[in-house]
């Protein structure tokens, strides 16, 4: 394939991509609402059941509930009740990361949770995370870089002989 | 989903054994499948440029979230694949870039989400949404996930080294005879 058809056809499956991406965004695929959309009408949506992932910003004295932050722009703050004790022992102020199953109420500001999913535990995990998958892109690159070229003038990959 | 060390290992362990078994599979290919592996967590472009931040640009709702999908597989597989220079190896090119990537999905299929569901709904977009249970086995931040790969990935690499190793020091199999 020549240089300009191949520059042509990427540029189309760029185009594809991006729809695919804009079309992702209008089907909602979780099946719930989103922070966006109970923000928008907050008292529209008591009683209904939710999976909202984000943070916890706090959590009260006697570990049963914690103030819980959805979604960035804009943000849908509430409060989670009926949490275990196992899962308020876990996290912390410090950038947890949960999933919280359960139901709104009170002009969505309470969730009464069902379910509670806890994915990092503080910050530590987020790094941990951020620290390997950046290790992980690096061996992927270096693997990719050992046995091909990029060659500019063509942009395309041609083997780098027998390696 | 798992961490991209992870996501290599594994990718790597397996298209190391698919190469055992499949001539062309040689090293050169098995760095394209692990790239392959890598391919759905394009959706983290969305760390740099965020979607409300487009969507706000060009008043068109967009989420990265898509590219973590069969059908951003499909895409993005067949835009590397384009990048290679001849028809074969863009062939060879789409199977392991898209076999990386549909890799990749499964290895993050059985997460806990707190609905008790898998995430299919979200991975096999534009395609009909189907939720089974999830096994709930390990979060992202599970160091024992990392380890179990990289585990695996060094056993299939000593395996590998010694099975090219035998193949040098006896090309025509006579030792087995």
């Amino acid at each position: 394939m020549e240089t300009k058809h191949r520059i042509v056809v990427c540029c189309l499956l760029l185009v594809a991509t991006a729809g695919l991406c804009v079309g992702y965004e209008r089907a909602n695929t979780s099946g719930y609402p989103t922070p966006e959309e109970i923000t928008a009408d907050p008292a529209a949506y008591d009683g209904q059941r939710v999976l909202l992932f984000g943070r916890v910003q706090s959590v009260d004295a006697a570990r049963t509930e914690f103030r819980f932050t959805a979604g960035n722009d804009p943000t849908l703050d509430l409060t989670v009740q009926q949490v275990p004790p196992s899962v308020a022992d876990t996290v912390g102020v410090d950038r947890s990361l949960v999933q919280v199953y359960g139901v709104l109420s009170e002009e969505s500001t309470v969730l009464v949770a069902d379910e509670i999913v806890v994915d990092h535990t503080d910050s530590g995990d987020a790094l941990y995370v951020y620290l390997t998958s950046v290790l992980g892109g690096l061996f992927a690159a270096g693997l990719f870089l050992w046995h091909w070229r990029v060659d500019l003038r063509s942009l395309g990959f041609s083997p780098r002989g027998d390696r | 989903m798992a961490e991209w060390v992870t996501h290599v290992c594994l990718g790597y362990a397996l298209f190391t054994v698919v190469g055992w078994f499949v001539g062309w599979v040689d090293d050169k290919w098995v760095a394209v499948g692990v790239v392959g592996s890598v391919l759905p967590d394009l959706n983290r472009l969305g760390l740099l440029i965020s979607g409300e931040t487009i969507t706000a640009v060009t008043g068109i709702p967009f989420r990265w979230g898509g590219l973590n999908s069969i059908g951003g597989a499909l895409l993005l597989s067949a835009i590397g694949a384009v990048l290679f220079a001849t028809t074969k190896q863009q062939r060879r090119g789409f199977l392991l870039l898209f076999s990386g990537a549909l890799g990749h999905l499964v290895v993050d299929l059985p997460q806990p989400y707190a609905d008790g569901r898998m995430l299919t709904q979200q991975y096999l977009f534009p395609f009909p949404a189907w939720r089974p249970p999830t096994p709930g086995w390990y979060v992202s931040a599970d160091r024992w996930v990392a380890v179990v790969a990289v585990t695996v990935a060094v056993v299939v690499f000593l395996a590998d080294r010694y099975r090219t190793s035998t193949a040098v020091a006896d090309p025509d199999g006579r030792a087995a005879q």
